[in-house]
């Protein structure tokens, strides 16, 4: 278990058609020692590359890692540790099983790469299977195996050795949704019980949001912000993060769609001499009878979805949704009111779309 | 429901015109070589059943059958698997390993294979006549190994580029080598192409007549093709029931070696080819 922090790292890529590629731009993080750590970003922000370079398989253009103390990779100094000698363990979104090999192969594989011992071996592989309660499948191969467990032995090679850091790549992405989430809490809790420094690439907030310890969000190569679920969600720096965090996603409403609760607004604007627009969750939106609502709008239609309702609500010809928790009295087509807690609304600078704050 | 049933019926009668198609010429071969009249069809003279062509053939050392049988063997099984193996590391390193001029490398090896044999077997002769090598397996096995090259890379490539390079990093993840990853992993998954691409250079290697007739002389490193094809009558006439039962002969290792690893042969090529 240690701790990792990358500085300014930077690749680019160079392609026929599209010429170089700058797929990192410059990435700043430290991740403690023993924290789940996720990196969430949308396709082709840069994530998996990330996650690559820190593993050892790809270089950076730039930049340094280091593993508390030690260097382990530096494009200025020419410093390259290989996987090996980093000892990092990698899970894979294909699981990337070796399927001429049984799941007692598999998993103690990194273990005979080392050559440690014969019954050292079978002692570590015995507990890792303990721990993910595959040992009753140790002896089959991989094409047997559900997807489920296809996953526990992927990760089974990859904390049998107990590694400095443990990466994972959207490894829960091929499961169905139900085992997706049995194996979220598992892996957390066997991230705790191992105190593994873990870092956790994924394109799916929620599953983000309740893994991880710290969070840093991506797009296009950058760190767009870094902070525990909590800042995240409540405290978005910039619109991308906003809009990308939450389902639905956050309502955003220009200053002519919201009239009449502008007091708070206008002071703002007047005081930083900036266009703002403001960015509201549909769980704050608040459906009322049309003559109480702040605004006033049409109800199109109703989306239940279990415990909660979506409703698609038009504003002045602006879709807003809202997200209630009790079923609602009005019906599709009505005219109806909304309103809401101006303290909730979220203020970004137009231009920049950086988060405003009093 | 009647089109149904025509349509079987077209299907079966076409499965069986393109089996006899292909099957006739071995039978015919066959037969031949178990008569003592070949031409009793000409004649119209009924067939005289005998095996003697064929313990004729392996009694009488100066047919020098076995040795053609031997120099043929040692020559396409040597040449397909240096082939295989040159192929295989170079498709791994072509699909994995990001250097500059990789995806050249296929094309170019492609397009040389296109010239007609027959343009280079004059210099082709002229080298090996200097390198004393004329008359030798040299002669044969490493213008087999440059012929096999071309087809044995594609087959290969196609095989492993289909393999997912997760497998790759999760094995130098896991701290093996390059190497350990090519012995370990890459190569046992892809045994099935690894396979039918040292299957189909063997059989070509195993067939090819202008190199040989051209680059060898006598018994010492002739080949089965050529062998059977300058077989010489006693009296001018030419023996068609020593060819043939040569022929059957000559193709019986091949058999065996098809009818064994059949299953993986059909994989193989499919797994290469279809799916790629």
């Amino acid at each position: 278990m240690k701790s990792v922090s990358l500085k300014n790292i930077r690749k680019k890529f160079y392609t026929i058609r599209r010429g170089t590629v700058e797929a990192l731009k410059g990435i700043d993080l430290e991740i403690e020692a023993g924290k789940f750590f996720v990196l969430l970003g949308p396709s082709g922000c840069g994530k998996s590359t990330l996650l690559n370079i820190i593993a050892g398989i790809e270089r950076p253009t730039e930049g340094e890692i280091h593993f508390e103390e030690q260097i382990v990779v530096s494009a200025e100094r020419k410093v390259f540790l290989s996987p090996r000698e980093r000892d990092v363990a990698m899970v894979f979104q294909s699981y990337a099983l070796y399927p001429h090999m049984s799941v007692r192969e598999n998993i103690s594989f990194p273990l005979k790469i080392a050559k440690m011992d014969k019954a050292e071996i079978s002692r570590k592989v015995e507990k890792a299977a303990g721990i993910l309660e595959i040992n009753e499948i140790l002896e089959a191969k991989p094409g047997e195996l559900s997807g489920g467990q296809r996953q526990r032995v992927a990760l089974g090679r990859a904390i049998v050795r107990e590694p400095n850091v443990l990466l994972l790549d959207e490894p829960l992405s091929n499961l169905d949704a139900m085992l997706r989430i049995t194996m979220r809490s598992e892996l957390k809790e066997i991230q705790r019980e191992l105190n593994l420094t873990t870092i956790y690439v994924t394109h799916d907030q929620t599953e983000a949001m309740s893994l991880g310890d710290q969070i840093a969000v991506l797009r296009e190569g950058e760190v767009q912000q870094t902070g525990t679920p909590y800042e995240i969600y409540n405290e978005p720096e910039n619109l991308f993060v906003a809009r990308f965090i939450g389902t639905p996603p956050m309502n955003i409403l220009d200053m002519d769609t919201i009239n009449k609760s502008r007091r708070k607004i206008e002071r703002i604007e007047k005081n930083k001499n900036l266009n703002l627009i403001a960015g509201l969750r549909p769980e704050d939106v608040n459906v009322v009878p049309e003559d109480e609502g702040l605004l006033k709008g049409n109800l199109k239609m109703i989306g239940p979805i279990g415990s909660e309702s979506l409703l698609y609500l038009s504003v002045n010809g602006k879709e807003i949704m809202a997200k209630i928790h009790e079923r609602t009295s009005f019906n599709e087509g009505d005219s109806i009111g909304i309103s809401f807690d101006e303290n909730k609304l979220l203020l970004f600078d137009k231009e920049k779309e950086k988060r405003i704050e009093e | 429901m009647r089109e149904q049933k025509t349509i079987t019926i077209f299907k079966f009668f076409g499965a069986v015109f393109l089996l006899l198609f292909c099957i006739l010429p071995f039978v015919w071969m066959i037969v031949i070589s178990l008569t003592k009249n070949p031409d009793f069809f000409a004649s119209g003279q009924s067939a005289s059943f005998t095996i003697s062509n064929y313990t004729d053939l392996l009694s009488n050392g100066s047919t020098h059958l076995i040795d053609y049988l031997r120099n043929s063997l040692i020559v396409s099984i040597v040449s397909a698997i240096c082939a295989t193996l040159f192929a295989s590391f170079s498709a791994y390193a072509i699909t994995r390993l990001n250097f500059p001029g990789r995806i050249l490398i296929p094309l170019v090896l492609l397009a040389f294979s296109m010239f007609p044999q027959i343009s280079i077997i004059g210099y082709l002769f002229k080298l090996m006549t200097r390198l004393g090598w004329i008359n030798t397996y040299y002669a044969l096995i490493f213008p087999y190994i440059t012929l096999g090259l071309p087809l044995a890379l594609w087959i290969m490539l196609s095989y492993l580029s289909r393999l997912s390079s997760e497998l790759d990093k999760a094995a130098l993840v896991d701290g093996a080598t390059r190497l350990q990853v090519l012995l370990k992993i890459i190569f046992p998954i892809a045994l099935p192409g690894i396979f039918s691409t040292f299957m189909l250079i063997l059989i070509y290697s195993f067939n090819e007549f202008l190199f040989a007739l051209m680059l060898t002389i006598d018994y010492k490193a002739r080949t089965i093709p050529v062998g059977i094809a300058l077989f010489e009558g006693l009296h001018g006439q030419i023996p068609w029931g020593y060819i043939m039962a040569s022929a059957v002969i000559a193709v019986v290792p091949l058999i065996i070696l098809i009818a064994f690893f059949q299953r993986y042969i059909i994989q193989g090529l499919t797994e290469g080819a279809v799916k790629g």
